[in-house]
């Protein structure tokens, strides 16, 4: 059949409208996998080639926090047996002429090329002869061309409070250094690190490299045991593992929104091979007249799909990797902050093949219906005149086993997505859809019949409608559903941004309580880096109209596998976590007993009263629980302590965050102008924020956290009106002769186009409420599953704009899907419609 | 001589809601080989039928059909697809011709479907056509062929696997009278030189007349 099955493939150009509407469904799908894919890819690899500045190591000791490790922990390690070498690294955020940039340095020797970047990538070298640079540094391609500096430039250095001129010998541009923190690092050697950074000696990470004998799970356990109180001692995959942790909520959530697409891509597929089958009914029946066996017939109409699925998933994919590069650099700032890294996009190897590989089966798997059903064409039929098409044996017939099924499903989903936990959370969630498309396609004929009555409402062209409506169920189910989908997307996932917003409105209210803010970060992101200055805060509180300053340190601390935000306050703070009721906060500021979020003491079966233990640069420090809290948190946890003990525990002496509160009857205008005074020659942006500002900043952050699940319900959407668009063509073709025999007895084009415009309203209608319904039911237990799913609980109320919105979606969908058939329908020649072949 | 084709007690039922109609009563029927019989009958005689069965396109409610000692009946739809592949020759009413294919690949059709290389069929394709006197029209789509080029297109795909056997649906039904006598000609010419067995309905007594024999069905009965 192989000669057959080329033959095939002339199909693509008889229609090419319809090739183009299924290339398009199709790649959009493979273009959600490959952006995500690419997005995820590029974050986690970015955090990777800062892992890979180990360069083989077995074992990476760091601090819990950015406070890193005492330097003469380096000995110790070296000392310790089965430890064959360590180096010590310095790898730290800075401020380089008013850029945040990577500091890294590593101790000197062969052994110490930072994951290959080593003298080779230099280029340039400093002026011939004159004194030595002082602070001699290289930097990164990016941050050259961004300062305009070369070898031979003098840059500032501001860190840790410090600013101090450094002298750049080179750029370094080779392949791997353009992908360390996207190429705006500076690399040095440890003792011009430290003096950049005023960190007395302190590094970031040893990188250890086992004795063979010993081998490095044997060396873990030893040194676990040994410093383990003060330091994290963990493969340095384990840097990319928290990363890959945190990033899991988003991947979540970007994987339900391209399911969706998927399954609406697939309907499009379906109804596009339900067509061709239906078209070539009669061309089928005679293949298998002539003796064509089913096998090799199903085997050439499944080879057109492929066909269609390997070119629409390329095509997808190049779509997908403009866009994957393009989100890069859209990733929330909160996002960027405990990554640690500025990303780079890199493209995994296997995004490409994995967004074609399964698009192009999702394409198979829609197409293997129709296809089946259409090989199984009657031999006889092949002798029947041509004119209307005929529906397959049995379409519209209701299947209660089917229905059961799917009813079984769809309730089980809403089971185990309110009652479990975690991954299982998002298999309800999606099984809750499944079961409706399902439990919908036992009852086919009941639908059609349903969509015709309603567009019988429409007078005499609806009760047209109806005619064609309730002879093709299986095209009328598969379009219902897909909008039934997209409608149930907009529903559910508005109710529950919309109750997000809300919940986490009243949790970070008391942001809006502190009069003014000072940060180096914006408002949208827990300020963690770079660091303030200690003196700023009296100078601040000395500035006439201030009442007082609490002053705030904030890190991301890795405790055990997983990364934590760490936060010291003073009492008087208005951050969120504090603000309990009765005076457990207030106690905590004072530094009595420690906070915690209640998702992750629920995970390690901790409850209030019982004992952590830290591990800090100065050692291991247990501290009760004295309260635990229930707040949406970016990683998979946070604690906090009061802001002395923070700043002792972990040898961090200075500020992430200035808290001001003013007199009463101060002017804040005037205040906030003076703190600015002071600020104003750091030589990295300071803002002075207003409670207000914070407090829509924090707002927006989540905004911006949900803008690609926004996104991806309006490609859902658009989609659909692709589907609808798809399936009123048919439509047309479909009833071709019929639409000529009523231009023949007199029926009017305009009469013609209303039809298949009441066709779609019809379809459009009734996915609509069933969408809503849906929607609502998912919104439902979707915001009962929040605690389980994200880690902390949010409100649910019922929410009336996202069913405005849909509503608004629907009419979009009709008009996108109908007016392009109607107007055609309405023109269908007469003597050809009703003409023999 | 033994018959070609062996029609015995053959019966065949519809149902049309809640009515059985009995489209076929009974039928028996003998045919020979190189014999060239047409079947008429009024609308709703069950001529379309009896061809439909003769075919192995359908299966009969009760009776037999027999065709070359193998009883149609007794094949399942592997066995019948491969037998309506290699030992029958369809004509259809309306053609039935796939658009996208070019004439000579139309005819090369039951042989591709039996795993032929195309390349290789083209030269018996093209011999074919020649001999229907569309030597000049071997690349031509469907589409550009008139009613009687593309019957005569049909005639050479359902030689193409020299079949023992010939059935036509009133092959003449779409076209006019010169193109439909030519198609006759054709026929009656493919039959007695090769001794090929045709059995054709029609509803054109002039048609019929064309054949060896007659055979009348009245109500589904043999008249």
């Amino acid at each position: 059949m192989g000669g057959f099955a080329a033959l095939h493939l002339r199909r693509f150009g008889e229609h090419p409208g319809r090739t183009v509407m299924s290339l398009a469904g199709v790649a959009v799908g493979s273009m959600l996998v490959v952006t995500m894919l690419g997005l995820f890819g590029s974050l986690t690899g970015s955090v990777r080639n800062v892992a890979d500045l180990a360069g083989g190591a077995d074992l990476e000791l760091t601090g819990s926090t950015d406070a890193g490790l005492d330097a003469s922990l380096a000995d110790e390690v070296r000392a310790f047996p089965g430890v064959r070498s360590v180096v010590a690294v310095v790898r730290a955020p800075v401020a380089v002429n008013g850029q945040t940039v990577l500091l890294v340095a590593a101790n000197g020797g062969s052994e110490a090329q930072l994951g290959g970047i080593g003298a080779d990538c230099l280029e340039g070298t400093g002026p011939a002869g004159g004194p030595p640079p002082s602070a001699p540094v290289a930097i990164g391609g990016r941050l050259s061309r961004a300062l305009g500096a070369r070898a031979g430039s003098t840059v500032t250095v501001f860190a840790g409070g410090r600013r101090t001129p450094a002298s750049v010998i080179g750029v370094l541009s080779c392949g791997a250094a353009t992908q360390l923190n996207d190429g705006m690092f500076v690399a040095t050697t440890l003792p011009i690190a430290d003096a950049l950074t005023g960190r007395g000696g302190r590094v970031d990470s040893l990188f250890v490299t086992a004795d063979p004998a010993t081998g490095p799970a044997a060396l873990e356990a030893g040194l676990r045991g040994s410093v383990g109180g003060q330091a994290v001692v963990a493969s340095p995959e384990l840097r990319v593992e928290l990363a890959e942790k945190g990033l899991r909520p988003l991947q979540q959530g970007l994987l339900t929104a391209i399911s969706l697409a998927f399954v609406v891509a697939g309907f499009l597929v379906y109804n596009t091979m339900s067509m061709v089958a239906l078209e070539r009914r009669r061309e089928l029946a005679t293949l298998r007249a002539l003796g064509g066996r089913r096998g090799p017939l199903l085997r050439s109409f499944l080879g057109e799909a492929a066909i269609l699925g390997l070119v629409g998933s390329a095509l997808g994919a190049v779509i997908g990797v403009v866009t994957a590069r393009a989100s890069v650099g859209k990733v929330p700032t909160i996002v960027l902050d405990y990554l640690g890294v500025r990303p780079t996009f890199i493209l995994p190897p296997l995004a490409v093949p994995t967004g074609m590989a399964v698009a192009t089966l999702a394409t198979l798997g829609a197409a293997f219906f129709p296809a089946r059903a259409a090989v199984r064409v009657a031999p006889v039929e092949a002798m029947r005149p041509d004119g209307v098409l005929e529906t397959a044996g049995g379409e519209g017939r209701t299947r209660p086993a089917v229905v059961a099924i799917g009813a079984a499903i769809f309730l089980g989903g809403n089971l185990v997505t309110v009652l479990g936990h975690g991954d299982v959370v998002m298999v309800g969630f999606g099984a809750i859809t499944l079961g409706a498309v399902i439990a919908t396609a036992g009852i086919t004929g009941r639908l059609a019949q349903g969509v015709g009555r309603l567009a019988a409402r429409f007078g005499p062209t609806g009760r047209l409608a109806a005619a064609g409506i309730e002879r093709s169920p299986r095209r009328i189910w598969s379009t219902t559903l897909a909008v039934t989908i997209a409608v149930g997307v907009v529903v559910a996932l508005g109710g529950i941004v919309r109750n997000q917003e809300q919940s986490f409105g009243s949790d970070f209210a008391s942001l809006a309580d502190t009069d003014l803010w000072v940060q180096t970060s914006p408002p949208t992101t827990v300020p963690v880096q770079p660091l303030l200055p200690l003196e700023w805060a009296a100078e601040i509180a000395a500035l006439p109209g201030v009442r007082g300053v609490s002053r705030n340190q904030a890190a991301y601390m890795t405790l055990g596998d997983e990364q934590l935000l760490m936060e010291g306050l003073e009492p008087g703070t208005n951050v969120p976590f504090f603000r309990l009721p009765g005076d457990t906060g207030v106690r905590a500021a004072a530094g009595d007993g420690m906070i915690a979020s209640k998702a992750w003491a629920d995970r390690h079966g901790l409850g209030v009263g019982d004992t952590v233990t830290l591990t800090t640069p100065t050692g291991p420090h247990d501290e009760r629980l004295s309260a635990l809290v229930d707040l949406p948190v970016i990683v998979q946890g946070q604690l906090g302590i009061d802001y002395r003990r923070f700043t002792e525990w972990f040898g961090r002496a200075a500020l992430t965050g200035i808290e001001v509160r003013l007199q009463p009857g101060a002017d804040p205008v005037v205040v906030r102008q003076a703190i600015r005074n002071i600020v104003s020659d750091a030589p990295i942006p300071v803002n002075v924020f207003t409670g207000a500002e914070v407090f829509d900043g924090s707002l927006q952050s989540l905004r911006q956290s949900l803008a690609i699940f926004n996104a991806m319900v309006w490609v859902v959407v658009a989609a659909t009106g692709l589907a609808i668009l798809n399936t009123m063509a048919i439509s047309v073709v479909e009833r071709r002769r019929e639409l000529g025999i009523l231009r023949a007895v007199g029926t009017s084009s305009r009469t013609i186009r209303r039809m298949v415009i009441a066709e779609a309203a019809s379809i459009t209608a009734v996915g609509a409420i069933l969408g809503a319904g849906l929607g609502l039911i998912q919104h439902r237990v979707a915001i009962q599953a929040m605690a389980g799913l994200v880690g902390f609980t949010v409100d649910y109320g019922f929410v009336v704009f996202p069913l405005l919105t849909a509503g608004l979606a629907a009419v979009v969908m009709t008009m996108t899907g109908s007016l392009g058939p109607a107007i055609r329908a309405g023109r269908v020649n007469v003597v050809e419609a009703i003409g023999y072949e | 001589m033994a018959a070609l084709i062996e029609v015995r007690g053959l019966i065949k039922e519809y149902r049309r809601g809640e009515e059985g109609v009995r489209a076929l009563d009974a039928v028996d029927l003998d045919i020979g080989l190189g014999e060239f019989v047409s079947i008429m009958g009024p609308s709703g005689s069950g001529k379309s039928t009896l061809l439909h069965l003769l075919g192995g396109l359908d299966s009969p409610s009760a009776g037999s059909v027999t065709i070359e000692g193998n009883d149609l009946a007794q094949m399942g739809d592997e066995g019948l697809t491969e037998f309506r592949r290699r030992r029958l020759g369809f004509v259809f009413q309306f053609f039935n011709l796939l658009p996208t294919l070019s004439a000579w690949e139309n005819v090369a059709l039951p042989l591709l479907l039996d795993g032929g290389r195309l390349r290789n069929l083209r030269g018996g394709a093209v011999a074919l056509l020649e001999r229907v006197g569309l030597g000049h029209r071997v690349d031509h789509r469907p589409g550009e062929l008139s009613g009687g080029q593309l019957q005569r297109v049909a005639i050479a795909r359902a030689l193409m696997a020299d079949p023992v056997l010939l059935l036509a649906d009133e092959p003449t039904g779409n076209l006019d009278s010169e193109s439909g006598a030519e198609v006759l000609q054709l026929l009656r010419d493919c039959t007695r030189d090769e001794q090929r067995t045709l059995v054709m309905v029609t509803h054109d007594a002039g048609a019929a007349a064309v054949g060896d024999r007659t055979v009348r069905l009245v109500d589904g009965r043999v008249a």
